[in-house]
């Protein structure tokens, strides 16, 4: 398992897409952190987190299932990989710890990146509002790998890359405008309970010192996606 | 070469997608060092008897042994002595080389000795030195990296699944040189599937004759001769062979004038025919 993570990893730092996407999240890290250099510490904060989150989280789990799972699944790699001897349930944990290695490296050098400009720039914010914006993006890589987890399952169910990346952006941006949306209606909060709003409310509870317990159901819908792909995989006739 | 050790043996397989039955009792047995010879029409369950060995598809029924495995965790294990081709499983934004070097790595064969395995299968399929990626590959060189990617590791045995498909002569005889080769020099149980019974004639030594998910026979290249009793002289006079046979108390029964067939003659006008 350890063999394949270490070959998987070697070829999407070969691919010009890593380091094309790359580029443009550091660029932009540089760039949005340059322009709101004169603006309150707030308002700083809230647009890191915009900029961790959502769209830029997008961009890079989309870039990530791209490169783990559907280029294996495009070039028939799962079924040379477990025709070599690998079992599924292996073959699918080295895949989670792959998206967990790309993603974490990815948030690791954006936020290090932004950080170090809001340093440079002498930008009004504490160092605890620095960690904070430290721990959102952690938060964001966990946010990041569920939706991966989900995405597989999908694409694994319906034989279809489509299938998802539709996952991706509807768990990343649909399901919480739909569910938020819900709530300003009908005063039915749902949106506490999928993996965003259960991140985003460990996030609160980080940033005013209490523990954030909402990690703890978060990480059973990760194991959950997990168990429910290994059982759909385990059991799926693949083709020559 | 073949002695006698079965090393994969399939009893009764059984194979059905609800009520349709494409396997219906496959039982065969593949010697240590035998070239095997798959032989069947398009649909008659050659790619999903290798997909049950290669643990991509579950049998409904029937057992299974590799290289004396008999549970499927056993199966796993012995999965890593196998080989194959079945297509192209390869990445086509990377070289030969990268696409090798990634299945070296997690085949398991340690760094330092990966690029020697990976210069001799380039060699041995005659990819050394192509530096493009995988994606402009001809088909006979897709095809020949799939082989390479096969052989990577000096597995026990060899699957190869159409390896000939869509190829040219010139590559379907390289392709047959490689077998006979992996065969005899490294030792390798292949075993060969193809609906065109000319290639595997000259590929094999036993054959499996599959017929609407059944094997309907086992047989030998000896079996054929015995069956046959057939032998093929070329003389440059005729009438005095024909002399020569009579004078030695021999009947011809029946004399059959061949023409060339159109690979001899295509091999004899442009040069070549495996090297």
């Amino acid at each position: 398992m350890s063999a394949l993570i270490k070959a998987d990893t070697r070829r999407i730092f070969r691919k010009k897409g890593f380091w094309i996407i790359m580029f443009f999240m550091l660029f932009f890290q540089f760039f949005d952190a340059f322009i709101i250099t004169d603006e309150s510490a707030e308002k700083i904060m809230n647009d890191a987190q915009r900029n961790l989150g959502m769209g830029h989280l997008l961009i890079v789990t989309v870039f990530v299932f791209l490169s783990v799972i559907a280029d294996d699944r495009k070039s028939s790699i799962f079924e040379a990989n477990i025709a070599i001897g690998l079992s599924r349930t292996k073959l699918l944990l080295a895949k989670t710890s792959e998206f967990a290695l790309v993603m974490t490296l990815f948030y690791f050098l954006m936020t290090s990146f932004r950080l170090l400009w809001y340093k440079l720039c002498s930008v009004p914010l504490s160092n605890r509002q620095l960690g904070l914006i430290a721990i959102y993006a952690a938060f964001a890589v966990a946010h990041g790998i569920i939706c991966l987890m989900a995405a597989t399952l999908a694409d694994i169910a319906l034989d279809s890359t489509a299938a998802g990346i539709i996952t991706l952006v509807i768990m990343l941006i649909l399901l919480s405008l739909v569910l938020k949306t819900v709530e300003t209606i009908y005063k039915i909060n749902l949106y506490n309970y999928i993996p965003g709003g259960l991140l985003d409310a460990a996030y609160a509870n980080a940033a005013v010192g209490i523990f954030p317990w909402q990690l703890i159901p978060t990480a059973l819908y990760g194991i959950a996606a997990f168990a429910a792909t290994s059982a759909l995989f385990n059991k799926k006739e693949l083709q020559l | 070469m073949n002695d006698d050790r079965p090393v994969i043996k399939m009893d009764n397989i059984v194979k059905k997608y609800g009520s349709h039955e494409v396997l219906k009792g496959v039982s065969l047995t593949v010697n240590k060092g035998d070239i095997y010879g798959l032989i069947g029409k398009n649909g008659a369950g050659k790619t999903t008897i290798f997909k049950i060995l290669l643990g991509l598809s579950e049998s409904s029924g029937g057992e299974i042994s590799i290289l004396g495995s008999s549970t499927p965790k056993e199966h796993e294990r012995s999965r890593k002595n196998i080989g194959f081709f079945v297509g192209h499983s390869f990445y086509p934004y990377l070289t030969s080389v990268e696409n090798l070097r990634y299945f070296a790595t997690v085949k398991g064969i340690p760094a330092k000795e990966q690029k020697k395995e990976i210069d001799r299968v380039l060699e041995i399929v005659d990819l050394k030195g192509v530096k493009k990626p995988a994606s402009k590959f001809s088909l006979g060189m897709k095809q020949r990296l799939g082989i390479a990617n096969a052989i990577l590791g000096n597995p026990e045995i060899l699957i190869l699944d159409e390896p000939t498909n869509g190829l040219d002569p010139q590559g379907i005889a390289d392709i047959r040189h490689m077998v006979r080769r992996c065969n005899e020099e490294f030792g390798m149980t292949v075993i060969v599937s193809s609906h065109i019974l000319g290639e595997l004639e000259h590929t094999a030594e036993r054959f499996g004759i599959v017929n609407e998910g059944i094997v309907v026979s086992e047989i030998t290249q000896d079996d054929l001769k015995e069956k046959e009793k057939v032998i093929e002289i070329a003389v440059d006079d005729l009438e005095k062979a024909k002399q020569l046979l009579a004078d030695g108390g021999v009947k011809v029964l029946r004399e059959v004038q061949e023409k060339s067939s159109l690979e001899d003659f295509y091999f004899r006008l442009i040069g070549g025919g495996g090297k």
